[in-house]
């Protein structure tokens, strides 16, 4: 009787929630491409940190270790206290060119006493091995205390910044052909040497308080000094920009009408913020360096200039 | 007399003003200080302040103009002991020194807030009377369209800025093409996607980068990602088969500095971007879900179309950091001032060139000397004009949702 038996509905083809059409599929996709590629720059950005934090760390971590030798130094009195006063003003007269030798000779018989193999028979080819810096180790240590002189003294001195070098990789067989600062026979008895336990190494604490160093003495470098330098300069910094940016900060926030001046000062501080720092550094150029006073010190500004 | 002491006599007039100005508001009531106008520290602070701050600015001043020790000791110290006798003159029963101290309080926050200005002026100033000296002794036509960059300190030298401009653009646009995709993924991600312990955590991971000195990314550059680039792109790579020697001939490139640089930035664009995107208010997600669209899709169709003034704001300023930046370049980029498209050929930057044009041996008078002056103008100006730029859009932005 009725239509309805008569033109049954055709029933939709049957879609459940659960069954996705291409549409829906597609939309998930780029969904999850997106959440992939969010997880990607992060992964990247992470990535880059850890890439270099450990190329710092690796780069880095060696120079806390410094090879070192021990040698016991004759202080031939006949050598360094040639009038034989113990008078300190004499004394400072010798200079590090009369006590390298000493050094050398001092190494050498360590040579000899642990039977090492080498070629090197005379004191003056061990030179090499030894840092710059020993002869004035050695030096300041005989001033400080001149009752050491004529006694032989155990001293731990910093080898050669190649013998460094060899001994961390840095410095191959095959490549010192040219190099006047070390020698093949020289790296031979660095490696007896260090066998015999005289060669070794230590950490360096030198590297945290020393002071930098001169290319003819790179082992003794240190950052103590110019870690200093940058405390002091924190320090100056923090003092003059933290009352000012606090003071300015209250004065935009609680006090300043919405104007023109307001709004000119705080383009300013935005703008400072990304003014390139060599700008101002040639804003310091200008006006300390070449100001008059700094140009033409009076006696008391020694301190500011 | 050093100015440690004149200080320190300042210092000590003051103390002193406080407590006799204290004193004297105190005896002018006889001791009952609810007769006062104002609490009887105002009292103090205002003579304080009174004798120590035009002394102090008396002091920079003369300090400044040169002036000689005893006339510096003597003015400043007269300075003090003026404003600390008409403060302590002022001191009555009757005497606002409450609204005394505001004001002086207020004066002084202005004054702060004025630095920003004056170091601005001082940067232009500083730089513009050397500018000037510069195009008068070398044509600034010369300077700024020449394609030549050759600079001898025994005189006639080209210097013309063009390719400096065109190495600081290019190496500062592959810094943002790496650091602009992977810093607003990262923003989106961080913003949208990741839980709280999760963003907790990568947020300040992140911002790890932002915090280490230039030097030690130009360190990175020169020792690691450089000679990693030579290995792939240069004479014993891949590339050696397309061209002759590779395309890299030295481990210094604009790639070089500009992928460090990029990792640097990459920081700056998530961080602010992150904030912006979390600055996009609740409800446009809400309606964006209402409608059926998933989280892609609201971030793609809603939230970045709206954030996208913020966002390209974030970018500007990055960029403005990419031009300003100066050691990545002086150890990555090399030092040759050169028009080329290769992004594997050493060029170098407008502000490199001002480290070496100034640490040179060049006299000071010499243009060899003073085009310095005139790159870190054009420098500055084109910062300030990108900043300006950058903090409109921003401006703008805000004003959509307040």
């Amino acid at each position: 009787m009725s239509d309805a038996t008569h033109s049954a509905p055709q029933k939709p083809a049957a879609r459940s929630l659960h069954q996705l059409d291409t549409r829906t599929k597609r939309r998930n996709a780029s969904e999850t491409r997106f959440k992939v590629m969010g997880i990607a720059a992060i992964s990247v950005g992470l990535a880059f940190l850890v890439l270099l934090l450990t190329t710092i760390i690796l780069n880095g971590a060696s120079a806390f270790q410094q090879t070192f030798i021990n040698v016991p130094v004759y202080l031939d009195p006949a050598k360094i206290d040639k009038k034989g006063n113990r008078d300190p003003a004499d004394l400072k007269k010798a200079t590090t060119f009369t006590y390298a030798p000493l050094i050398q000779k001092g190494l050498l018989e360590v040579v000899e006493k642990a039977g090492l193999e080498t070629d090197l028979s005379k004191a003056k080819e061990l030179k090499n091995l030894i840092s710059a810096s020993a002869a004035a180790q050695v030096r300041d240590q005989v001033l400080a205390d001149p009752a050491l002189i004529g006694q032989t003294v155990d001293f731990k001195i910093l080898a050669s910044s190649r013998v460094d070098g060899y001994l961390k990789g840095r410095v191959h067989r095959d490549e010192i052909a040219k190099d006047k600062n070390i020698n093949v026979a020289q790296l031979d008895l660095t490696d007896a040497l260090l066998k015999a336990g005289v060669v070794h190494k230590g950490f360096n604490w030198n590297f945290i308080f020393g002071s930098d160093a001169s290319d003819s003495r790179a082992e003794q470098a240190g950052l103590g000094v110019s870690m200093l330098g940058s405390f002091y300069m924190m320090l100056v910094v923090l003092v003059l920009a933290l009352p000012i940016g606090v003071a300015a900060s209250i004065y935009l926030e609680e006090f300043a009408a919405k104007n023109r001046f307001t709004d000119l000062i705080e383009v300013n501080i935005s703008n400072l913020a990304a003014v390139p720092s060599i700008v101002f550094g040639i804003l310091g150029l200008a006006v300390f360096i070449s100001s008059p006073i700094c140009r033409n010190p009076p006696h008391w500004s020694v301190v500011w200039c | 007399m050093p100015v440690f002491w004149i200080i320190a006599i300042m210092l000590a007039l003051a103390v002193t003003g406080f407590a006799m100005g204290r004193a004297k508001a105190l005896r002018s009531v006889g001791g009952d200080r609810r007769l006062l106008h104002s609490l009887p520290f105002y009292a103090g602070a205002l003579i304080a302040m009174a004798s120590f701050i035009p002394a102090l600015i008396m002091l920079v001043l003369l300090l400044a103009l040169q002036a000689s020790s005893l006339l510096l000791a003597g003015a400043t110290i007269l300075a003090a002991l003026v404003g600390f006798a008409i403060s302590l003159r002022l001191i009555s029963q009757d005497f606002r020194a409450r609204n005394a101290v505001e004001a002086g309080v207020r004066a002084l926050l202005i004054a702060a807030a004025s630095v920003a200005i004056l170091t601005t002026v001082g940067i232009v100033l500083s730089l513009i009377f050397n500018t000037i000296e510069f195009f008068g002794l070398y044509p600034a036509s010369n300077f700024f369209l020449g394609m030549n960059w050759t600079p001898s300190f025994g005189g006639g030298s080209d210097l013309g800025i063009l390719p400096l401009i065109w190495g600081t653009l290019y190496i500062s646009f592959i810094a943002l093409l790496v650091a602009v995709p992977i810093g607003l993924y990262a923003a989106v991600y961080l913003s949208e996607y990741a839980s709280h312990p999760v963003r907790s955590i990568v947020k300040p991971l992140l911002e790890v980068l932002a915090g280490i000195p230039t030097i030690v990314y130009g360190l990175f550059a020169l020792l690691t990602v450089g000679p990693f680039l030579m290995s792939i792109f240069g004479p014993n790579g891949p590339t050696a088969a397309i061209a002759e020697n590779g395309w890299m001939h030295a481990g210094t490139a604009v790639m070089t500095a500009g992928l460090v640089m990029g990792i640097m930035l990459i920081p700056f664009v998530s961080s602010l971007s992150d904030d912006i995107i979390n600055a996009v208010p609740q409800s446009l997600r809400d309606g964006s879900y209402g409608l059926g669209a998933t989280k892609s899709e609201t971030i793609k169709q809603v939230i970045l179309p709206a954030a996208l003034p913020g966002i390209v704001g974030a970018i500007l300023l990055a960029a403005s950091r990419a031009i300003g930046e100066t050691m990545i370049v002086v150890l990555g980029a090399g030092a040759a001032a050169r028009l080329s498209l290769n992004p594997f050929d050493a060029m170098t930057t407008v502000t490199a060139k001002i480290v070496s044009q100034l640490t040179g041996d060049a006299d000071f008078a010499s243009p060899e000397a003073l085009v310095a002056f005139a790159l870190a103008m054009t420098l500055f100006v084109i910062t300030l004009c990108l900043n300006i730029f950058a903090l409109w859009i921003v401006r703008k932005y805000r004003e959509q949702y307040e």
